[in-house]
């Protein structure tokens, strides 16, 4: 892997030095090159954070994001440096130094929100043994009765199950039904949605 | 803003390098190659930071984030250990991995519109750019030997004059971080044994 990113930048630096060939010389990055870079790591922080299940990792992709952000903010801040006479002279209010300062903040949020999310995070494992964030079957029923909307359960987790009867009797399991479909999210207290 | 020669191939390895970094990140199996990957990304990104003349960031960056957010995490990840990932017992994604995709297609449509009438804008002006005033070292510090880069004296100056409120406030946040993270962390077990 590294061999090949040493063979390409071998093979692509003399090209790019001698880049007086009009074609070359359109693939010089500019600003839109940072700022596409920038864009593509902020995708991929995004779907990180909506596709996986480990919490830990988690807070890595929104750590890609912040990097993404970041980056888009140096970058303007040397364009504006560079650029910075031919944009007064068009009238504008150019301040290079706000893209460092405000990225030294973000690096500085960055570092107390991983400390904090990361101490959730070792209190929510002593309490639960995991770190996936998907509901618990618990808390899936739970949500289901406030919110009267179906449950949907794979085959396997049915055939799966221990199969327990609440009571032999009948009239037992009539009144548990009766008392199970009379529930009212609003008779539960504290624990009112 | 052109990059010339060099710095611009330099670009292209360190902009393929990132993004290949970042995908494995997301797509790890084991946590700890994640954080190994992240660390990679983040490296990757100060360097360039250097490319783009923010030496003092790219410096904080590898000080703060590398050496200090990624220790943490790999402590962490250390502590929580995710075996059962790791064996292929446990689902790795959320089975949303469609919706994901169709998000990050709306981003790239709305960044593509985003940047098309700031086209005109992003492209070098007419004047051309003006690297002597960018270079110029008139700033630096005098005298004393100290060889500090224009961007950190600027940026310091920014900093302590300009933005020293928010630079307090950063303070008091980290204050405040460290405290909730001590108090998550230490548990109930501990608490009653200290009363």
């Amino acid at each position: 892997m590294i061999s090949i990113i040493i063979g390409a930048f071998a093979y692509v630096a003399p090209l790019l030095l001698q880049a007086q060939q009009p074609f070359l010389k359109r693939f010089e990055p500019t600003l839109i090159n940072f700022l596409m870079l920038s864009f593509l790591l902020f995708v991929v922080g995004v779907a990180g954070v909506l596709s996986r299940r480990n919490i830990i990792i988690i807070f890595m992709s929104i750590e890609l994001i912040l990097n993404a952000v970041n980056l888009n903010l140096i970058a303007f801040s040397r364009y504006l440096e560079i650029n910075k006479d031919a944009l007064i002279a068009k009238g504008l209010a150019v301040n290079p130094l706000a893209g460092p300062v405000f990225t030294i903040f973000i690096i500085v949020v960055a570092a107390a929100e991983a400390a904090v999310g990361l101490g959730i995070v070792i209190a929510m494992f002593r309490n639960r043994e995991t770190v996936a964030i998907d509901a618990q079957p618990s808390d899936a029923i739970a949500l289901a009765l406030r919110a009267r909307c179906s449950i949907f359960v794979e085959e396997a987790v049915i055939e799966g199950a221990e199969n327990r009867e609440p009571g032999t009797d009948k009239p037992d399991t009539d009144r548990l039904q009766k008392w199970l479909e009379s529930l009212d999210p609003n008779e539960l207290g504290k624990y009112k949605m | 803003m052109q990059l010339h020669g060099l710095e611009a191939a330099l670009f292209y390895v360190l902009a393929i390098m990132t993004l290949f970094m970042a995908v494995f990140v997301v797509t790890a199996r084991v946590a700890v190659h994640s954080a190994l990957f992240l660390i990679s990304t983040l490296v990757n990104v100060a360097l360039l930071f250097i490319l783009l003349h923010a030496e003092f960031v790219a410096g904080v960056q590898i000080l703060v984030y590398v050496g200090g957010v990624m220790v943490l995490f790999l402590f962490v990840i250390m502590l929580v250990q995710t075996r059962a990932e790791e064996e292929a017992r446990v689902r790795l994604y959320t089975g949303q991995t469609w919706p994901a995709v169709i998000i990050a297609l709306l981003l790239a449509v709305s960044f593509y519109f985003a940047m098309n009438p700031a086209q005109a804008a992003f492209r070098p002006p007419e004047f051309g750019p003006n690297l002597a005033l960018a270079e110029s070292t008139e700033r630096a510090t005098a005298g004393a030997g100290l060889n500090i880069s224009k961007d950190t004296q600027e940026v310091g100056e920014q900093l302590y004059r300009q933005a020293a409120l928010p630079f307090e406030i950063a303070s008091l946040l980290l204050l405040v971080a460290m405290v909730g993270a001590v108090l998550l962390a230490r548990g109930t077990k501990q608490e009653k044994y200290y009363e």
